[in-house]
């Protein structure tokens, strides 16, 4: 196994547009040929990537490289110092994933205890019942935002000592970009709120507007929760 | 003025210490197609929630009724026609009950005619059924009905008379009708 060697001067980067090269020369125990080896990394990263190609010059050797080493280091370098060096050259690319970062305002939206209002009005003439939150989204891409509802009904909670039971559906929960609407009922398929919002290090959607509807028949007393996911998602 | 000294670092700390705002970072090195970041899923969750108390709401048409005057023959024959009373509008999230009292009739002439003279009919269906009750005690209108956005109740009154005891004047009840959840 060859003895190899990456002191810290032989460490240099080269920038090149958005990406640093990093330049090795790797020697030989018998120092007599400095082999370099070169990297693209980007820009910012150089101390990261140095770990990482020393460990990968590590683990290359300990794992069956060293054949390749040994023929480099077997190489005798008869090139004379005004001639081309004993280079060889490897490429490490960088793969950059797809990178998002979504948050809400909040994590919940209480409507509070109803009153009688809020089941003699119907969707068209109510005001808003609440402003929803806000979302605000980081992604390395152009991305869109849709919003469902985790279950079909809402999550129902008899009050004491009652052990009815109610099954209202997540479409009595609407939501609009705007006050004014137009709302649309919730359902487990997502609906698309925002679409084509380019790739951004910040970006606010929202708030979401929400309305709700209420049956006198059906929704019995109690309390009522309904869980809603906000997915970024790369076209 | 020592304690001001690090007033910022406190208040950096507990704005740092709030909690978040639900938050998620998506990506990974293996999500270098759009597929792959789709499929892992970037969500957060937010919730709504609401409390629905006991809600219901009961209306008539009119505050006031008057039961048509008796003639000679009704006296005769011990009542007076039957008078439609005011429809009831209720609106419940509940199975509910309705009941009706009534007070004491005003005195006239130095006589106070009881309310066991004064009767009345109900249902649903708007017709007269052969069951009367005196509103000498509270009376059941509609017992246990389920939940309805729009539960109409009809009502009819009559009055016992007396050539005896029904001095000529204007006798007056006020009937309080009442909701409740059984």
């Amino acid at each position: 196994m060859p003895d190899l060697a990456v002191p810290d001067d032989a460490i240099r980067a080269v920038t090149a547009g958005r990406m640093n090269r990093l330049v090795f020369r790797m020697l030989s125990r018998s120092g007599v040929c400095p082999e370099r080896l070169s990297f693209p990394y980007p820009l910012g990263s150089r101390s990261v990537f140095r770990s990482l190609l020393l460990m990968t010059i590590a683990a290359a050797s300990l794992l069956g490289h060293a054949r390749a080493a040994q023929a480099q280091v077997d190489r005798t370098c008869t090139v004379a110092p005004t001639t081309t060096p004993c280079d060889i050259s490897l490429s490490l690319d960088t793969a950059i994933p797809y990178m998002a970062q979504l948050s809400l305002s909040s994590t919940s939206t209480a409507l509070g205890t109803l009153g009688t209002a809020a089941f003699v009005r119907t969707v068209a003439t109510s005001t808003v019942d609440a402003t929803g939150p806000s979302i605000t989204t980081t992604a390395n891409f152009t991305h869109q935002l849709t919003i469902s509802a985790q279950r079909a009904t809402w999550t129902f909670t008899a009050p004491s000592g009652s052990t009815t039971s109610v099954s209202k559906l997540a479409g009595d929960l609407l939501w609009a970009t705007s006050a004014a609407g137009p709302y649309t009922s919730v359902s487990t398929t997502g609906a698309v709120i925002a679409s084509s919002i380019a790739a951004t290090s910040s970006t606010t959607t929202g708030p979401i507007y929400l309305r709700t509807r209420w049956s006198w028949a059906s929704d019995l007393p109690g309390t009522y929760n309904l869980a809603l996911t906000i997915t970024l998602a790369a076209p | 003025m020592r304690p001001l000294r690090f007033a910022p670092l406190i208040l950096l700390l507990a704005v740092a210490a709030a909690p978040l705002s639900a938050q998620t970072n998506c990506g990974s090195g293996s999500t270098t197609t759009n597929t792959a970041f789709n499929s892992a899923g970037c969500t957060v969750s937010h919730t709504v929630s609401a409390t629905v108390p006991f809600l219901a709401s009961i209306g008539a048409v009119a505050s006031t009724f008057t039961i048509t005057a008796p003639t000679a023959t009704e006296m005769a024959a011990g009542y007076t026609a039957q008078t439609a009373g005011p429809a009831l509008a209720i609106s419940a999230n509940f199975a509910f009950t309705v009941t009706a009292t009534a007070s004491a009739f005003n005195t006239i002439s130095g006589y106070t005619k009881p309310l066991t003279d004064f009767e009345i009919n109900s249902n649903t269906t708007n017709t007269v059924s052969a069951t009367w009750d005196n509103l000498s005690a509270q009376r059941t209108l509609l017992s246990s009905s389920p939940a309805a956005a729009t539960t109409t109740i009809f009502t009819w009154f009559r009055m016992k008379l007396s050539w005896n005891t029904d001095r000529p004047g204007t006798y007056t009840s006020t009937v309080t009708y009442t909701l409740t959840a059984p």
